[in-house]
């Protein structure tokens, strides 16, 4: 009797769960119809100029944005968190292990409007005085974007590298070669999958993160032609407008979600078919 | 284990009526509107509730269009509209009192007064360094806020004529981020608000009148809004009884502190 009721217990609470994303799905894509019919869907996908005042909406330099400051952030943050993944993992000594763990954990745990504020008074005066422009840019939101991103690719990696099975290592080095060697033909290929999982849940979470990238990209709405210009992602877009926005432009804010929705859907569904295709 | 279940339970159920009951039985306010008058509000309402705990009220942003839609439509006993309104439709309204927009540069700007024409020039991209206008050779980076806000909206109706601005100036989503840039670039030029306005930015003249209380009291600094409160027809006691507060000397202060600008 008791076993049952703790089980339907736990049942109904996973049920609620699932109404409730449901339900957030269903409004997302119910409040944005009217917008796809207004505007055509393939106008919003092509069209160059967002003009909320006369009713332009197009969101392709908002997509290329958001896609262009993501991997660029990936650029800066993967050859960065699979060297501390692989040193902290194979070649440091158990008390810089524990030193770096609550270290990495920190960073994660960081809200990111610090990060953005961190980037506004320190990042963008050193681009603009260094490097060129106002500062405000795709670079400095990468930047901000690769440190938000590093805890994450860095965890999953090094949870990947220590799954190698330690007899791969032994016969590896049996064989006579090297620790190098033995990281780069052996550890680092056995963990691929996983670390992969890393790199796209990463940019999964670049694609999403806002208040951040809305502090230090300038949000100008245009295609960057260089890393150096401005430009504004599909979700700094949302924070910037939804507090004005009404009728055609509220539906158009939620066709944003949704695009941004399908981004994180289909990275979701890469990973799975990376985990699906390797077995772990 | 069961007993644990159903002493939870009866607590969640209790939680749940003690919030529902709290929020059933007081009077309540709804104030609705412009992000830029929001914050005085709340400060009127925090002044206002300490002799009035019994009065709920809740203050909300949104902007000055949905005051007019929450107002007209009896969502919001208070609309917060911080633009001119063409009355069209029949709602009274209660002027707090006017806010300046300040056009400010990095203090290392030797540049110090613009005229009108200049500043639309700035805004729509036809000056782009600043020795066209007499300054240093350096080009400008111009700050704006996004579309939408009343500050933007005010500068626009009242320096570019509704002329667009230009597509590449740097948006920022607040008062505070604007200023944060102005003080950190010195080739850059911005709108904010003048309560905002520190030694740590310069304020520009406009057809050489700065912005002050005094210029902005008597309509000779152009670049200035009004900070209404909107009230339909017939209002609850609790509303009239806040507007009534709102002429006390208590509620003077806090709008003194916010720098809203009073009496012409």
């Amino acid at each position: 009797m008791n076993e049952k009721i703790i089980e339907k217990g736990l049942l109904s609470i996973t049920l609620c769960l699932f109404v409730i994303i449901s339900l957030i799905i269903i409004f997302l894509v119910h409040e944005s119809i009217p917008a796809f019919t207004h505007f055509g869907l393939i106008r919003i996908f092509t069209d160059m100029r967002w003009i909320p005042d006369l009713n332009l909406f197009g969101m392709l330099p908002m997509i290329v944005s958001s896609l262009l400051v993501s991997f660029l952030a990936l650029v800066f943050a993967v050859p960065l968190s699979l060297t501390t993944a692989i040193y902290i993992e194979e070649l440091s000594s158990i008390s810089i292990k524990n030193l770096f763990k609550p270290i990495i954990q920190t960073l994660a745990g960081i809200p990111s409007v610090v990060y953005g504020f961190f980037g506004l008074t320190v990042l963008i005066p050193l681009i603009r005085d260094f490097v060129g422009g106002d500062g405000f840019s795709v670079l400095a939101a990468s930047i901000v974007l690769a440190i938000m991103i590093l805890p994450t690719i860095i965890t999953l990696s090094q949870d990947a590298i220590r799954n190698v099975p330690f007899e791969y290592k032994q016969a590896s080095f049996a064989l006579g070669s090297t620790h190098f060697q033995t990281i780069s033909k052996i550890i680092l290929p056995t963990a691929l999958p996983g670390i992969l999982t890393g790199i796209i849940l990463g940019l999964g979470r670049a694609v999403g993160e806002t208040l951040a990238v809305l502090m230090v990209i300038g949000n100008v709405n245009q295609i960057p032609s260089s890393i150096l210009d401005s430009a504004r992602t599909l979700t700094s877009n949302i924070a910037l407008e939804m507090g004005y926005a009404m009728d055609i432009h509220y539906n158009m804010l939620f066709v944003n979600g949704v695009i941004l929705f399908v981004i994180i859907v289909v990275l979701m569904a890469l990973t799975m078919c990376i985990q699906h295709k390797w077995g772990c | 284990m069961k007993k644990k279940y159903i002493i939870f339970s009866l607590i969640l159920a209790l939680g749940l009526m003690v919030l529902i009951q709290g929020n059933a039985n007081s009077e309540e306010i709804n104030i609705i509107g412009s992000s830029s008058i929001q914050p005085v509000c709340e400060d009127l309402v925090e002044e206002y509730k300490k002799n009035r705990s019994e009065t709920d009220i809740t203050v909300q942003g949104g902007g000055s269009n949905m005051a007019i839609k929450c107002v007209d439509a009896d969502i919001a006993d208070i609309g917060m509209c911080s633009k001119e309104l063409d009355n069209e439709y029949g709602f009274t309204e209660y002027e707090l009192g006017r806010e300046g927009i300040v056009v400010a540069v990095n203090p290392s700007n030797n540049i110090s007064d613009l005229s009108a024409e200049e500043l639309k020039c700035i805004f729509n991209g036809n000056i782009t360094n600043w020795n066209q206008v007499g300054g240093e050779n350096k080009s400008i980076n111009v700050f704006v806020r996004e579309e939408g806000s009343g500050t933007l909206d005010a500068f626009k109706t009242i320096v570019m004529n509704q002329t667009p601005i230009l597509n590449d100036a740097i948006v920022f989503n607040s008062q505070g981020s604007i200023k944060q840039a102005i003080e950190q670039d010195t080739s850059s030029i911005g709108i904010v608000s003048l309560s905002y306005l520190d030694d740590d930015i310069k304020a520009l003249g406009i057809d050489g009148i700065y912005p002050t209380e005094e210029s902005i009291a008597n309509g000779s600094y152009l670049l200035q809004r009004p900070f209404l409160l909107l009230i339909k027809d017939d209002p609850s006691n609790e509303t009239l009884d806040f507007i009534n507060w709102i002429n006390s000397s208590d509620a003077e202060d806090i709008l003194d502190e916010n720098k809203i600008i009073r009496g012409v």
